[in-house]
C-alpha cells in the first residue's frame, strides 16, 4: 500500500515538473541553449574519446600548422593540437563554472535565508556586507585577491566566489520576506516547527527557483571572468589548456596563426552564449512574472 | 460546570511601533471548559486574533510582546514556557487552523506529506505508520479516497477541501483545544455549513475544546456553548449562547445583535452603532467604548468598569450594572 503510496507522490512530483519542462520546450532559445550546454557537457565527460591527441603532446616539427587531417584546428607554437586542448578545456571550463556557483550559491543563499527569515540586525548586518560586496567591481576585486594569494586555478575560483554571491543573497531574502508571511509557515509554526525547521522545509523549497534561474546566468559570467583571469596569466598555469589561457597563447601569433586564439574564443563564446539562452529560458519558464 | 481547560487572566498584549504603543489586549479574561465551544465575537481589530496568537505564543516578536497576565493550561503557565516546551504544545495540544486556506497550505508538499508532519514532529513515527495516520487522519474529516488524495498537492483541492485537509493537519495529534480563527470566512456559504458541521462532530468524537474566533454572529449562534464579545481589547461581555441572543446587557453587545437583519423579528430599522472602533494607540480613557455608547455617563469617561457576574455564568463590564 505504502510503496504505491509513494510511488504515485513521486509521479505526481515528475509531472509537475514535466508541466514546468513543456514551457521549457516552447521556448525555442532555451531549447537552443540547452543544445549547446548538452554538447559542451559531452564533450567535457568524452574528452580523451574525442581529441585525437593528448592536450600536452609537443610536436616540433609541425609547429604553426594550419586546420588539416590530422589536426583539426591546426596547432599553436610547440606543435600542440589546438582542437585537443580546447576539448580538454571544456573540463576546465566546467569544473570552474560549477564550483564557483556552488560555493557563491552556498554563500548567498545561506545569508539571504537568514536575513530574510530573522530580519532585524540580522538583516542589517547581512545586507550592509552584501551592498558592500556588491558595491565592488567583481573582475577587480578577484584580481586583487589572487594577487595576494597567489596565482592559479583553484585561487581564481575561490576568489571569484568570494566576490559574487551578492545576488543570490539580494533575491533569496527578497523572496524570503514574502514566503516568510505565507499563512503555511504560521500554519508550521501551528504545529510545532522549530526555526530550522521552518526554513530548510518550508521557506527554502519555495525560494529554489529564482535562484536556479540565477544560477545558470551566474555559470556563463563566472566562466568568463575565470577566462579573463585566465588570459592575463592569473589562472590556470601552462600546459593547463584552460580557454582563456589558450587565448594568451595565441596573442603573439593572431596575425600569422590565428587559429590558435581564435577558436579557444570562439569555444567560450558559444558556451557562454548557450548558458544564458538556456537560462533566459529557466526564468520565462519556472516564472513567467519573475524580473531579475 | 466542568472542568477548566484554558484559563486566560489579565492578558496585556502590546505591539511596540514607530507611531506609540499599541495596546491590542487590555487585560483580557477568558475560560476555556474542556469540551466545550467558546465563540469569540467582535469586530476587525478588537484582539480577537491577537488573543488566539497569544495563546500560542505566536505573537510577531517584535514588535509585539505579552507585557502581563497568564495563561494556565491545564493547571501550567504558557507564558512561563521555554520555546521548546511551547513547540511541543503547539500542534499536539493545542492547534489552530487559519482563515485562508488557499495560503495556509505549502505549496511544494503534498497534502500527505504536511498532514503527516505534525505526526512525525509530536510522534517521531516512521513512515509507514505516519502514512496510516495521514490516511486515517483525511478519512476522518471526510476526505473520499483519502489514499489516493493523500498524493495530491494543494493546487489539486478545492477550498473547501483544503480547509478540511487542514483540519485534519491540525487534529491529526488529538489537541485539546482548537483554535479556530475564522475557520470558514473565505468559503462560500454551502462549504462554510459542511466545515462547521464536521468541527462539531470532530469535536464531539475526539472532546476537545474549540475556541472559534468570528464575526459571523450566525456561525456563532449555530456552534457555540458560550460566547464572548470582545471590543478594543477587553471581553466587555460573556454568556452562554442563549443568554447572550435573547438578554445581552452591555450596550456594545445589544447594538450588535441589533445590527444583524434577523428575519424572526418584525424590524423597520436596524440597529448602528455610531463612530468605528477607537485607535489602539491612544484609547479613549474609561470605559473604551464610552464615546460611541448612548447610555454613557460621566463615570465611564474616567474609570474602567469592573467585570461584573450578573447572574451565573454572565460576566458583563459596564458601569450601568455596577453600581447597583
Amino acid at each position: 500500500m505504502l510503496s504505491e503510496g509513494e510511488k504515485r507522490i513521486r509521479f505526481k512530483r515528475s509531472s509537475q515538473l514535466r508541466m514546468e519542462l513543456l514551457r521549457l520546450r516552447r521556448h525555442r532559445p532555451a531549447m537552443i541553449g540547452l543544445g549547446i550546454t548538452l554538447l559542451v557537457l559531452l564533450v567535457a565527460i568524452f574528452a580523451p574519446v574525442i581529441a585525437p591527441h593528448p592536450y600536452d603532446e609537443q610536436n616540433l616539427q609541425r609547429m604553426f600548422e594550419g586546420p588539416s587531417r590530422d589536426y583539426p584546428l591546426g596547432t599553436d607554437a610547440v606543435g600542440r593540437c589546438v582542437f585537443s586542448r580546447i576539448v580538454y578545456g571544456s573540463r576546465i571550463a566546467f569544473l570552474v563554472g560549477i564550483v564557483v556557483v556552488s560555493i557563491e550559491a552556498g554563500i548567498g543563499i545561506t545569508l539571504g535565508l537568514l536575513a530574510g527569515y530573522f530580519g532585524g540586525k540580522v538583516d542589517t548586518l547581512i545586507s550592509g556586507i552584501t551592498d558592500t560586496v556588491w558595491a565592488f567591481p567583481p573582475l577587480v576585486l578577484a584580481l586583487g585577491i589572487v594577487t595576494a594569494i597567489g596565482p592559479g586555478l583553484f585561487n581564481v575560483v575561490a576568489a571569484i566566489a568570494v566576490v559574487s554571491w551578492a545576488p543570490f543573497t539580494r533575491i533569496t531574502r527578497a523572496k524570503v520576506q514574502s514566503v516568510r508571511e505565507r499563512e503555511f509557515v504560521e500554519a508550521g509554526r501551528a504545529i510545532g516547527e522549530s526555526d530550522a525547521s521552518l526554513i530548510l522545509r518550508y521557506i527554502l523549497p519555495n525560494i529554489m527557483a529564482p535562484n536556479l534561474v540565477l544560477a545558470t546566468l551566474t555559470f556563463p559570467s563566472a566562466l568568463l571572468t575565470a577566462s579573463a583571469m585566465s588570459f592575463l596569466g592569473f589562472g590556470a598555469q601552462p600546459p593547463t589548456p584552460d580557454w582563456g589561457a589558450l587565448l594568451n597563447e595565441g596573442r603573439e601569433y593572431l596575425r600569422s596563426a590565428p587559429w590558435i586564439s581564435t577558436f579557444p574564443g570562439l569555444a567560450i563564446l558559444i558556451t557562454v552564449l548557450g548558458f544564458n539562452f538556456l537560462g533566459d529560458g529557466l526564468r520565462d519558464a519556472f516564472d513567467p512574472r519573475l524580473k531579475l | 460546570m466542568s472542568e477548566v481547560l484554558l484559563s486566560i487572566r489579565n492578558l496585556k498584549t502590546h505591539f511596540y511601533t514607530e507611531e506609540g504603543i499599541v495596546e491590542a489586549l487590555d487585560g483580557v479574561n477568558l475560560d476555556i471548559m474542556r469540551g466545550e465551544t467558546l465563540g469569540l465575537v467582535g469586530e476587525t481589530g478588537c484582539g480577537k486574533s491577537v488573543t488566539a496568537l497569544s495563546i500560542m505564543r505566536l505573537i510577531p516578536s517584535p514588535p509585539g510582546k505579552i507585557v502581563d497576565g497568564e495563561i494556565l493550561f491545564e493547571g501550567e503557565n504558557l507564558l512561563e514556557k521555554s520555546p521548546e516546551e511551547m513547540r511541543r504544545i503547539r500542534g499536539s495540544k493545542i492547534s489552530m487552523i487559519f482563515q485562508d486556506p488557499t495560503t495556509s497550505l505549502n505549496p511544494v508538499y503534498t497534502i500527505g506529506d504536511q498532514v503527516g508532519e505534525a505526526i512525525r514532529l509530536h510522534h517521531h513515527t516512521n513512515k509507514t505508520l505516519t502514512w496510516k495516520r495521514v490516511v486515517e487522519a483525511l478519512r476522518m474529516v471526510r476526505i473520499a479516497d483519502a489514499e489516493e488524495r493523500a498524493t495530491n498537492y494543494p493546487h489539486q483541492f478545492s477550498g473547501g477541501m483544503r480547509q478540511r485537509a487542514m483540519i485534519a493537519m491540525m487534529l491529526s495529534c488529538h489537541p485539546a483545544l482548537l483554535i479556530a480563527d475564522e475557520p470558514t470566512t473565505s468559503l462560500d456559504v454551502t462549504i462554510q455549513a459542511q466545515v462547521l458541521m464536521l468541527m462539531q462532530e470532530l469535536q464531539r468524537e475526539l472532546g476537545m475544546s474549540i475556541l472559534l474566533i468570528t464575526h459571523n454572529l450566525g456561525v456563532v449562534a449555530e456552534t457555540c456553548d458560550r460566547v464572548g464579545v470582545m471590543y478594543s481589547g477587553n471581553v466587555i461581555e460573556l454568556a452562554d449562547v442563549e443568554t447572550l441572543f435573547e438578554a445581552p446587557l452591555h450596550p456594545y453587545t445589544q447594538g450588535l445583535l441589533g445590527s444583524v437583519p434577523r428575519p424572526d423579528r418584525d424590524l423597520d430599522s436596524l440597529t448602528i452603532i455610531p463612530g468605528s472602533v477607537p485607535s489602539l494607540i491612544n484609547p479613549p480613557p474609561g470605559c473604551r467604548f464610552h464615546p460611541r455608547c448612548s447610555h454613557a455617563m460621566e463615570i465611564c469617561h474616567r474609570e474602567k468598569p469592573r467585570e461584573l457576574m450578573v447572574d451565573e455564568g454572565h460576566m458583563v463590564a459596564c458601569h450601568l450594572f455596577g453600581s447597583n
